[in-house]
């Protein structure tokens, strides 16, 4: 039998003839991003709710707090301590966490902090996609709200190349195509890279330049949304309380 | 929070709309000096040539770098950033309140919510019969008769040590073991720095702010039972009316804590008034639209 | 942008219910597709970046069903279609429904510089036109909600700059009215236009409602049983009632046919053929269609015919006949033999495309009417109707079928292009090419965007990271005019006796970077078509004849394979490297021969470098020579095909003759090195790859395909030993020593032989078990394609696995995959037979073109007998073809036929047709036929075989 058809249409088509994507983004978009810091009536230290798109996470932090002398892990600075959870893909925790826990070890003044211990923990509400990223974002948030001194605030974004494209903040469907995916968190204000996680193996370096310096972009625009929600947040706590006018 | 996404199950497909960007900037106004002086972890903060670096802040490569959010203060060449939301940092004379948590050999260990816990040694602690006398062993051993874990106890800082350690004393009478009262904790940095520590309100409801966010509230006057070698001594119970009002006062000052508000006698007894003037019941005060309502009002009798 | 949510309720695998939301972006800076407006912005983005222009007042926007139906209508490129646009909602669409569509669409979408402009407008994610889903709907009304949408929307937005829109539909839309749109048909569009554009109207695929020929059918009694629904077909198929598979028309009889069906999964599953008989049963089944099946009852089985049925045989008018002739054909008592035999009951998938062909001049009338014949044998001819029938007599065509109604004999279809006059040499190849599913388009922008400029140089850079072989004296030896030399050769003798011998392959994939437009591209054509007078090729001539082509002279970047042998030509070592090489000359087969005949006379040159080249001949040549002897000792065949070579004449490039193809010693020799070099690659990439390496294997062909070899032998007084390759290669050696006195008697026994053996393909070798990678032919465990990556895909992806496997570049992820490197092979192996079937096709047709208005007289060899015909091979012209016996038959009495049985007696046993009249003819026997080409008639041109005389 001669096998007829061309063999290519049939195949998922990750970005439309007219350059968008499934959802309707250009390549180099971002999704929608909404982010709350501090849910009230909540006792932890901080907290944040960070939503990019249909994913939706939520980040809290306990700590500094004194840590009970039988957790002597790290004996100068702080302990730090991360929990990912996530209900629909429970291995995932194993992976993420020490992730987390190193990246932003490299960031808090943990040297401040002797003898104490934090404890972050993440929960994804919903999943539809970059979700390591979104809890690294979610996180930074969370932080700042418990006033936990830091370097800088990370931010994070999927970089994904699809059809010989570099494509930012894959969603669900996407994250399924074929292809490299790379996720990279980025000091927000210096621009030095504090992660960087690549499914599979590149074909060049080149490539990976690419995928990095698209990646670098996206924080920038996740960052600014971050910064202005955090920003605004201070001012509002400091004129409610009156700081300018003591 | 957006409008969610209703789904029902049966159908095939549903489309909620929503808008891109909230407006939540309606109350802020970024470019205002009060703006200009709120920075964010990692923001940079301009300065003067010869600054001293202060608090919440590290310098990287002669750039002085806010590594908390909050409030960039400025005294003299003293340059720091004052955290709007963080742990209870404690200082040398601060009146607070803990829990114990631990009786070890000759100390107690209590959480202040500060990022250590703090330590009481016996040695600070005025023993019954007021006489400043030795530690003995069998004061060693009947330190729980003195006070045990999970009780509460009013003291003041003491020393703060080289590495983060908080030590308190309980020599006075007014420190010492609460109890027929209620506790409430709210962020620290809310609470007023002021002299008068142990008040009386005005709704006749003695109160103790402690300074890392914990507050007492009592009918009678915390008593300096101590001394009175009053463990076993019946503390009388509080009324039925004193405890409305301590129901009241507490919700009060959840809601100062709820909208972040400063927290001391003026703004809890506005609450407690306007809610009064309200006809609330105490327990109705803490309903969302309520709360925000009563704020409005509160806010709108011009005493904030 | 604002955002959209979209949720679908979907069931989980664990039978859980899931809400999967996903999100729709609604954007503002879309295009609206028309490079004229001033108000969007229209930033080239996608693929499609093309725009409506200025060649139209009106612009045309299909919906799904016009696109779906009436393809070749929209895509013509003919007023009214010159400006049209593509909804988001028709094309995605489309690309789930068909394919096929698709391909054409986004071909038209992608290519520029056409004269018609085609572009594409995102309704779905523009903020004006999207239709918000409500929960009811499902979706072919909504995306007409969505279509309706967008072109009320786009007649507003087009008002300032003068532009009129019109939507066309093929039926989805038909009955709709909008304000300010105009919703045509597309007929009715057509038939305004058609004054001046009249070959517009053959395009449109003819519907049912409108045809005045239906009214007739209507009253005409039904011909073929109703087809049962295919949701009952399908459920009886899982229970096991019915059978599904692939329909095949027997080649030489189309009034029977085979079901290949497959039941159970993998190899496992058992596998036999369902016979259908007799036009009734098959149902209007075409070559290709997935159709169902219903077996008969044992009683009614029959046996394959013998019978060679003649052209012309399905015309209208002979109802029921064939039942009669096959009837005769058919004994009661032969339920030996008998296989299951079926009736079609069901279609469960139409394998229609455009087929090659032209109508039927003969029997035309006159009228609107005609006979198309495809060219493809297994098709039956089809009615179509146009008003330019006289045109389009003399015409090559391409037709699509529309549909085949139950009373009507033959399917309906209509002229979707035009190629070229009969008999023109360059139509008559166009349309050996499609029919082969040859691609013919170009390459893509895209794609060509993708390559080096035309200076490009070997850099400095390139040196560093390569072995540095400019220094040896490499040389190429290709056939005389050949560009794409992938490969060439280097041999040196060490001082200590030993030789190192350099196997030097173009490097392409240096060029081709994995999964870049151009390596899709590639991929597709997988590789290139060779024809008698062109080639199409798989990359853009820049790379094949160029960059890539290992010219003389000139510095070239290659993956070389440098082996270390000793004088008895036993591998010492072998390593890859990819370096840079520069060639000394460019030799032909002939030259290369010339020069080592002369070496071999003891023939020495002055000038140092000639001497260099012709040593290394001679090294390459006698190392070639010892690996030749030892390869035949371990059991390679050796095989013959009926090749020939044509000789064109200089300007015209018209054919003056044929002759058949020579080999010399210089061939083999460059073969020996290929096979050589494939070897060791295949072997390495086993090692490193043992799960996803491209492999090339031959299968053992199986004994029963051996068995009329056997016979055919045996008639003729050979035995032949096939237990394995070398036992039959050695009573093949032995046959030829027989025939000493009639040398082309072992050739051809060597060609039959050939034709026993199954073809060889590429497969990954994941798939495989490991001692099936065996290549029989080649008597080799292992083999794979290495040496010529210009022209063969399958040989780009083993460099890019051997560069892998030496660290130069890591693996493509699609390449670390079983299962999707079967898949490439897969394709690979389909555009391979396409283009061997192209390639031998193109050589039928130059036959032809030598011999029309020729009438030669030669001898014939026969290669098989049927009970009343012939099967005759010319060896002097390659052509093969049927002689019927019987030359007094007229080809469509029917009466006559149905006597041929008793004429003609078929020994199956000794291979022996006995005539009546005492002519005895055997397999293998020599005839004398009287060729010529048949250019009258149904314009199929075919070479006709009449028999002279008997020679024994």
């Amino acid at each position: 039998m001669k096998r007829k058809g061309y063999g290519r249409g049939g195949r998922n088509e990750y970005i439309s003839l007219d350059g968008l994507r499934v959802d309707g983004r250009r390549p180099e978009e971002v999704r929608h991003i909404a982010c709350r810091i501090g849910t009230p009536g909540n006792s932890v230290d901080g907290n944040a709710y960070f939503e990019q798109g249909n994913t939706r996470v939520l980040a809290t932090v306990v700590g500094p707090r004194d840590r009970k002398s039988s957790t002597h892990r790290n004996e100068e600075g702080m302990d730090l301590k991360c929990n990912y959870s996530n209900r629909q893909d429970r291995r995932s925790a194993r992976e993420f966490e020490p992730l987390l826990e190193n990246m932003f070890r490299s960031v808090i003044l943990v040297d401040q902090y002797p003898k104490s211990r934090l404890d972050i923990s993440v929960e994804v509400i919903q999943a539809d996609g970059s979700l390591l990223c979104a809890a690294v974002n979610a996180i930074s948030l969370a932080l700042l709200h418990a006033g936990v001194p830091m370097k800088d605030m990370i931010c994070a974004a999927t970089v994904g190349m699809i059809d010989g494209m570099c494509v930012i903040d894959l969603n669900g469907y996407e994250s399924s195509a074929d292809g490299p995916v790379l996720q990279i968190g980025v000091l927000a204000q210096t621009g030095s890279i504090s992660l960087l996680d690549i499914s599979t193996r590149l074909s060049s370096t080149s490539q990976l330049q690419e995928m990095v310096s698209a990646g670098t972009e996206g924080c920038k625009g996740i960052y600014a949304v971050v910064r202005s929600e955090a920003h605004d947040l201070i001012i509002r706590l400091a004129s409610s309380r009156g700081v300018l006018g003591a | 929070m957006n409008e969610m996404v209703d789904v029902e199950v049966d159908d095939h497909c549903t489309v909620v709309v929503r808008a891109a960007t909230r407006s939540r900037t309606e109350d802020v106004d970024r470019s205002s000096e009060l703006g200009q002086m709120c920075v964010v972890a990692g923001d940079q903060i301009h300065v003067e040539p010869g600054f001293v670096r202060g608090r919440g802040t590290l310098t990287e490569s002669g750039l002085l770098i806010a590594t908390v959010g909050g409030v960039v203060d400025r005294v003299n060449k003293l340059v720091s950033v004052r955290p709007l939301v963080s742990r209870y940092t404690p200082e040398i004379g601060d009146v607070v309140i803990g829990r114990v948590v631990e009786v070890s050999q000759n100390r107690w260990k209590l959480d202040v919510d500060a990022r250590q816990e703090a330590v009481l040694m016996l040695s600070a602690m005025n023993l019954p019969g007021g006489a400043q006398r030795r530690r003995t062993y069998e004061d060693e051993l009947n330190m729980r008769s003195l006070i045990k874990e999970e009780d509460l106890i009013s003291a003041e800082v003491q020393e703060l040590k080289q590495d983060g350690g908080i030590a308190l004393h309980t020599r006075s009478m007014k420190y010492g073991r609460l109890s027929e009262g209620q506790l409430v904790r709210v962020k620290s940095a809310l609470i007023k720095r002021q002299k008068k520590r142990f008040q009386m309100l005005p709704c006749e409801i003695h109160a103790i702010f402690g300074n890392n966010g914990y507050i007492w509230l009592s009918e009678e006057e915390p008593r300096k039972e101590l001394e009175e070698q009053g463990r076993n001594t019946e503390t009388p119970k509080t009324s039925l009316d004193g405890r409305r009002r301590i129901s009241r006062l507490r919700n009060s000052i959840l809601i100062l804590n709820e909208m972040s508000m400063t927290i001391h006698a003026q703004t809890i007894m506005d609450v407690y008034i306007t809610s009064e003037q309200a006809g609330l019941r105490e327990f109705e005060m803490l309903r969302q639209n309520v709360r925000e309502q009563l704020i409005e009002r509160v806010r709108n009798r011009g005493n904030f | 942008m604002s955002v959209q949510e979209n949720v679908v309720i979907r069931k989980s695998r664990r039978g859980n219910v899931i809400a999967v939301s996903r999100e729709h972006y609604l954007r503002d800076d879309l295009s609206c597709g028309c490079g004229l407006c001033r108000m969007c912005k229209h930033p080239a983005l996608g693929l499609a970046s093309g725009r409506l222009g200025a060649n139209q007042e009106v612009y045309v926007i299909p919906d799904v069903s016009a696109v779906l139906d009436q393809t070749d209508v929209i895509l013509s490129g003919i007023t009214p279609f010159k400006e049209v646009l593509f909804l988001e909602t028709v094309i995605s669409e489309v690309r789930l429904t068909s394919a096929k569509v698709y391909a054409r669409v986004k071909e038209a979408l992608t290519t520029m510089g056409s004269s018609s402009n085609y572009a594409i407008f995102s309704n779905e994610h523009h903020r004006s036109t999207f239709v918000k889903r409500s929960d009811q709907t499902n979706t072919s009304a909504y995306s007409e909600e969505c279509i309706l949408s967008a072109a009320t929307w786009l007649a507003q937005h087009w008002k300032p700059i003068r532009r009129q829109l019109m939507l066309v539909t093929d039926k989805d839309l038909m009955g709709k009215v909008l304000e300010d749109v105009e919703i045509l048909s597309v007929e009715n569009l057509v038939r305004k236009y058609e004054g001046s554009e009249p070959q517009l109207r053959d395009l449109v695929q003819t519907r049912d409602e409108d045809s005045d020929v239906d009214m007739r059918d209507a009253k005409r009694p039904r011909l073929y049983p109703d087809y049962i629904p295919l949701a009952d077909a399908q459920r009886k198929v899982k229970n096991g009632k019915l059978l599904q598979g692939v329909f095949n028309t027997n080649p030489f009889n189309r009034l029977e046919g085979t079901v290949n069906i497959q039941k159970g999964a993998g190899d496992e599953g058992e596998r036999f053929g369902v016979l259908i008989q007799g036009r009734e049963n098959m149902n209007r089944s075409v070559q290709g269609d997935v159709v169902i099946v219903e077996t008969l009852p044992k009683e009614q089985w029959k046996i394959p015919s013998k019978v060679a049925l003649d052209e012309g045989d399905d015309s209208e008018d002979d109802d029921g006949s064939d039942s009669k002739k096959l009837a005769s054909e058919v004994h009661q008592s032969d339920s030996v033999q008998a296989i299951p035999t079926g009736k079609v009951v069901a279609v469960s998938k139409r394998n229609w495309r455009p087929f090659g062909g032209s109508l039927d001049a003969a029997r035309y009338t006159g009228g609107d009417s005609a006979l198309f014949i495809p060219a493809e044998k297994a098709i039956p001819r089809i009615r179509i109707r146009s008003r330019r029938v006289q045109d389009l007599l003399r015409k090559r065509l391409q037709v699509v079928i529309d549909s085949w109604d139950r009373n009507s004999h033959l399917p309906r279809g209509h002229v979707v292009r035009e190629i070229g006059e009969v008999g023109d040499v360059d139509a008559e190849t166009e349309m050996l090419l499609l029919e082969n599913d040859v691609p013919t388009w170009k390459f893509s922008t895209a794609a060509l965007a993708c390559l080096p400029t035309e200076n490009w140089k070997v850099t400095e850079e390139n040196v560093h990271s390569r072995l540095d072989l400019r220094s040896k004296c490499i040389v190429s030896v290709d056939p005389p005019g050949c560009t794409d030399i992938d490969d060439a050769l280097h041999c040196e003798e060490r001082p200590d006796g030993t030789f190192e011998v350099g196997v030097h392959i173009a490097d392409v994939t240096a060029f081709l970077r994995h999964g870049s437009e151009l390596d899709k591209e590639a991929a597709d054509r997988g590789t290139t078509v060779y024809l008698v007078d062109r080639r199409i090729e798989m990359l853009p001539s820049l790379l094949s004849s160029k960059l890539c082509s290992l010219m003389g002279e000139v510095e070239r970047l290659a993956f070389s394979a440098i082996f270390h042998m000793d004088r008895e030509a036993n591998e010492l070592d072998v390593y890859f490297r990819r370096s840079v090489i520069k060639s000394a000359r460019a030799m032909t087969y002939e030259e290369a021969q010339n020069r080592i005949d002369a070496h071999r006379k003891g023939k020495r040159y002055d000038n140092p470098d000639e001497e260099d080249i012709a040593k290394s001949l001679f090294g390459l040549a006698s190392i070639a020579e010892k690996l030749r002897l030892r390869r035949t000792e371990a059991g390679a065949l050796s095989l013959a095909s009926p090749e020939i070579k044509f000789k064109f004449q200089e300007e015209t490039h018209a054919v003056v003759d044929a002759q058949t193809y020579e080999i010399r010693e210089t061939n083999r020799m460059v073969e020996e090195f290929m096979l050589l070099a494939n070897i060791a690659v295949a072997k390495k990439l086993v090692q490193q790859f043992p799960q996803c390496a491209m492999l090339r294997r031959h299968p053992k062909p199986l004994p029963e395909q051996f068995e009329s070899l056997l016979k055919t032998a045996k008639s003729f007084g050979v035995e032949l030993d096939v237990s394995s390759s070398k036992a039959l290669n050695d009573s093949l050696n032995k046959a030829e020593r027989l025939f000493r006195q009639d040398p082309y008697a072992a050739n051809l026994l060597r060609i039959l032989t050939t034709r026993c053996m199954t073809q060889a393909v590429y497969f990954s070798s994941g798939e495989v078990s490991a001692p099936e990678y065996v290549h029989y032919g080649l008597a080799a465990p292992i083999y794979t394609h290495f040496t010529s990556p210009i022209r063969r895909y399958a040989d780009v992806i083993v460099h890019r696995l051997l560069a892998a496997s030496l660290g130069y570049a890591s693996l493509p992820q699609d390449l670390q995959n079983s299962k999707k490197m079967q898949e490439v092979a897969d394709n690979i192996n389909h555009r391979h037979r396409c283009a061997q079937y192209a390639a031998r096709s193109s050589i039928a047709l130059h036959t032809r073109v030598l011999l029309r208005d020729k009438v030669i007289e030669e001898d014939a060899r026969i290669v098989r007998l049927l009970s009343n015909a012939l099967v005759v091979l010319v060896p002097k012209y390659g052509v093969e073809g049927i002689v019927h016996l019987d030359p007094q038959r007229p080809p469509a009495n029917v009466d006559a036929s149905s006597s041929a049985g008793d004429a003609f007696v078929l020994d199956e046993d000794k291979l022996i047709l006995t005539c009546t009249d005492g002519r005895v003819f055997k397999v293998m026997g020599t005839v004398r036929v009287r060729v010529s080409v048949d250019t009258t008639g149904d314009n199929r041109e075919g070479v006709v075989f009449e028999l002279i005389s008997k020679k024994k």
